[in-house]
């Protein structure tokens, strides 16, 4: 018989348990897809993988062309995919879940095989084991971390970058720091220098003004003593004036060095009897020290002659000598001596002649041949010394000499002025003889004016004595209508500054009446430059010098050293050396702007193009007050402009030298003589064509008077190499 | 050899033919002439020179006045072609003023050329 034994299970259960584990797999499986996370499994012992869709698509394969290959993807293809730097961990750290059962995580790079661009990718592995706890296969998630690892390297990068950033500007901080702690170290020296020559110009203003003064006192009294010397015969009473007039000589003398050191004036290097000159000095030095100061010279005698302003040696010394008492020790003594050097061979080989100035305390302390060592110690630098080495300096410069300092605490300052001995013996100026001059005096009528009177009397007087007839007028404003009814006048002589209107404006308005009325001017101040080259006759004069400048003036004299005024031929002779028609064109068109009395062009004129080389031209305003005088580019042409690469409209001119050949000192010229001034420059250097360059400046004005601006008109030619000369 | 009266202040080799005069010679000239040593220090003045200068020990000139004579002038490019020349000892450079003395008939004329010592020749003349 047989028997079916039935066993019936309700499956329900497990069925349903297991279509809810499928669900749950498919619900995770589809949350991982979502959230692009790979999934895998891999076999412990064979090594055989199984990966999802995303884990596929994270290593950038197609799942169909891995599928197909025998076996599916394995761990040795999986191991090839990671970057050969992290292969190796890899590996490692499956190897060792393998052998502990213990779970990992990971980041490693892989070559995404697309673009071959790296990527991260971020593992967590965990260990199935079997019912025996041996580990059965491994179960990992991947997902792309590409974006964060790149993120994070950003950042460490601009970190370091931030650092090295940070290092350079602590550097740089601590680099301006000590730049700035040095620039106010700078600036508070600048600014104690510059407190002690405001005061030295509050003291020179003064001096100027003082000395001013005196000379006309002196003016007056020497005059006076002139007036005399006509009017008494009696040989007794001669004698007195003989002792008087020495005295006003003398005083006169130390009027013109405190002048001299006073103001920066042109210097005037003759060939000096330097004996004389350190006499000079010695005595103004011993009043200039007091009882403070002992001062001793040491002068060789038959010192050589040199060639240099003695004014101007005095006055260096004297203000040398007062800076190197102030830091001398108490009761070290001041010593100027002068030798003659002769030496051959060395950076010193010729004839000099040596003047120097220490402090007793430095004797001996000298170097003779060394170079020149500017340091100053701290208190030699506080007081004036340094203003003076600057004032040595230009001083030994011009007369071609060399200049030797040293200064150190305890030992003091002492200073060295080397100076060229003259090669040369100057003629001697025969004076001219007053019979001479007093038979050609006479027979003329002159306009006399001066707010001194006494002054104006006295000359009035000297006048009358050679012969003259002499209008005076105490002002401008009482000599034009004086001048006016005048039937005869042949000469004005006239002071420079009067309250009111002054000397210049006077002959301009004079002239409108009489066109070639000569003027004599003169002043008690040194530096009276006159406009359109009008020499000066300064006061105090001789009785003599008035008559011979006179003279001059009115055309008697004919090797005269002031020449007589002549202005018309002198813009002829301008105009003459023009060669370029264009610009003679340009200087015919400034004169036909002038008005009828001489009075400058108008600015406005020319500010447009009144002389259509506009492209060659350039305007520099006159900028500052009487004692500053700079100039500032306005205009500059396009020729110009593109010859120096830039433009110069707004900057200043910055060229200060006084010499020939300057810029800056031309456009002063041009100011100062308010007449026009042509330059040129041929320039012919080796192989190059030659070129010429010429400048006319033109003087402008706003009101007719003053300076105000200056035009230049500038123009460049190449010019044929005539000579071949470097052929 | 040139004697003294073939040479003018206008010819083309004005300072060889001046350097090989005698010194009284030179001082003849009817122009001033000055030596200036490569370091620029005076080593021969003439009397000529003294005289028409007003005894000024050396021209009032700046040293470098061959390019300070105009903004436009003063640039890097210019002032290195004249190194180059003065290097090589070819230049000729004459410069005029006129009208802005403070005796305004008078015009100035400088020339500069190469002295054999490497230094400069500076020939001035008045008129």
């Amino acid at each position: 018989m047989i028997r079916l034994i039935g066993i019936t299970a309700d499956v329900t259960a497990p069925r349903q348990a297991e279509a809810a584990l499928r669900e749950n797999e498919a619900q995770l499986r589809f949350a991982l897809d979502l959230a692009e996370i790979g999934i895998w499994q891999m076999d412990a012992v064979s090594g055989a993988m199984t990966w999802s869709d995303i884990q596929y698509q994270l290593f950038g394969i197609d799942p169909d062309t891995v599928s197909a290959t025998p076996g599916g993807p394995s761990r040795n293809g999986f191991e090839a995919l990671v970057d050969p730097e992290d292969r190796e961990i890899l590996h490692d750290r499956i190897e060792e879940a393998l052998r502990s059962g213990r779970s990992f995580k990971l980041d490693f790079r892989i070559n995404h095989p697309p673009d071959g661009h790296v990527r991260w990718l971020a593992l967590r592995c965990g260990v199935q084991r079997d019912s025996e706890g041996v580990p059965e296969r491994l179960i990992g998630v991947s997902w792309d971390i590409t974006g964060r690892k790149m993120a994070e390297v950003i950042l460490r990068d601009s970190n370091s970058g931030l650092e090295a950033r940070v290092a350079e500007r602590t550097h740089a901080l601590t680099h301006a720091s000590r730049e700035l702690s040095a620039e106010i170290r700078r600036r508070e020296e600048a600014q104690a220098a510059l407190v002690q020559s405001q005061d030295l110009q509050a003291l020179n203003l003064v001096v100027d003004g003082m000395s001013h003064e005196f000379n006309n006192i002196l003016a007056t009294i020497q005059s006076s003593y002139n007036l005399l010397r006509r009017r008494i015969t009696v040989a007794d009473q001669t004698a007195v004036i003989d002792l008087a007039e020495p005295a006003v000589t003398r005083a006169t003398k130390l009027i013109q060095h405190l002048q001299a050191m006073a103001r920066h004036g042109p210097a005037q290097p003759l060939l000096a009897d330097l004996a004389t000159a350190l006499a000079d000095s010695a005595d103004l030095m011993r009043h200039t020290l007091g009882s403070r100061g002992r001062c001793r010279f040491d002068v060789e005698v038959g010192l050589w002659p040199a060639i240099l302003d003695p004014i101007r040696l005095t006055a260096l010394l004297v203000t040398l000598a007062v800076n190197m008492r102030d830091t001398m020790p108490d009761g070290a003594e001041l010593e100027v001596a002068a030798c003659n050097r002769a030496s051959d061979g060395g950076p010193s080989s010729g004839e000099w002649i040596v003047i120097s100035v220490k402090d007793t305390a430095s004797a001996d302390g000298m170097s003779n041949t060394g170079a020149p060592e500017n340091v100053l110690t701290p208190k030699a630098r506080q007081s004036g010394i340094g203003l003076c080495l600057t004032a040595a300096h230009s001083f030994t410069g011009q007369a071609g000499g060399r200049l030797f300092v040293r200064s150190a605490p305890e030992v003091g300052t002492s200073i060295e002025i080397h100076l060229p001995r003259a090669v040369m013996t100057g003629p001697v100026n025969e004076p001219r003889k007053d019979p001479e001059l007093a038979a050609l005096s006479g027979g003329a009528t002159i306009l006399l004016v001066d707010d001194d009177e006494n002054f104006r009397l006295l000359t009035a007087h000297l006048l009358r004595d050679l012969g003259y007839s002499v209008i005076e007028a105490p002002n401008t404003e009482v000599a034009i209508p004086l001048a006016h009814i005048a039937e005869q006048l042949d000469l004005v002589v006239s002071d420079i500054r009067m309250p009111g209107e002054g000397g210049p404006t006077l002959w301009r308005r004079l002239r409108l009446d009489r066109p070639a009325l000569p003027i004599l001017f003169i002043s008690g101040s040194e530096n009276a430059a006159m406009a359109d080259g009008e020499q000066v006759l300064r006061k105090p004069f001789s009785g003599t010098q008035l008559a011979e400048a006179v003279l001059e003036r009115l055309g008697r004299l004919t090797n005269s050293a002031i020449p007589a005024q002549t202005s018309v031929p002198v813009f002829d002779k301008l105009r003459d050396s023009l060669r370029n028609p264009r610009l003679r064109s340009v200087y015919d068109y400034w004169r036909s702007r002038r008005d009828p009395s001489g009075n400058l062009p108008d600015y406005s004129l020319f500010r447009i193009d009144g002389t259509n080389m506009i492209d060659n031209s350039f305007i520099v305003e006159v900028i500052g007050g009487r004692h500053t005088v700079g100039f500032r580019f306005v205009q500059i042409g396009q020729i110009l402009e593109q010859r120096l690469g830039r433009s110069l409209v707004g900057e200043l001119v910055d060229d200060v030298g006084d010499e020939l050949g300057s810029a800056g000192a031309s456009y002063r010229r041009c100011l100062e003589t308010a007449s026009p001034s042509y330059e040129y420059a041929h320039y012919s250097l080796a192989d190059e064509t030659p070129l010429l360059f010429e400048r006319l400046l033109l003087p402008l004005s706003d009101d007719g008077i003053r300076v105000t601006h200056l035009l230049g008109i500038v123009i460049f030619t190449d010019l044929p190499d005539v000579t071949g000369q470097w052929s | 050899m040139n004697t003294q009266s073939q040479i003018t202040f206008d010819m083309a080799g004005l300072a060889n033919a001046v350097e090989r005069l005698p010194a009284d010679a030179v001082d003849a000239l009817p122009f001033g002439s000055v030596r200036l040593d490569p370091q620029g220090l005076v080593t021969f003045y003439s009397a000529a020179e003294a005289k028409l200068s007003g005894y000024g020990a050396r021209p009032a000139l700046g040293r470098s006045f061959f390019a300070e004579m105009a903004p436009c002038m003063d640039t890097s490019m210019f002032r290195g072609r004249i190194e180059r020349a003065m290097a090589a000892g070819k230049y000729d450079m004459e410069f005029g003023w006129i009208g802005d003395f403070s005796d305004r008939l008078r015009q100035l004329q400088v020339r500069v050329q190469p002295a054999s010592d490497g230094g400069c020749w500076i020939f001035i003349r008045r008129d």
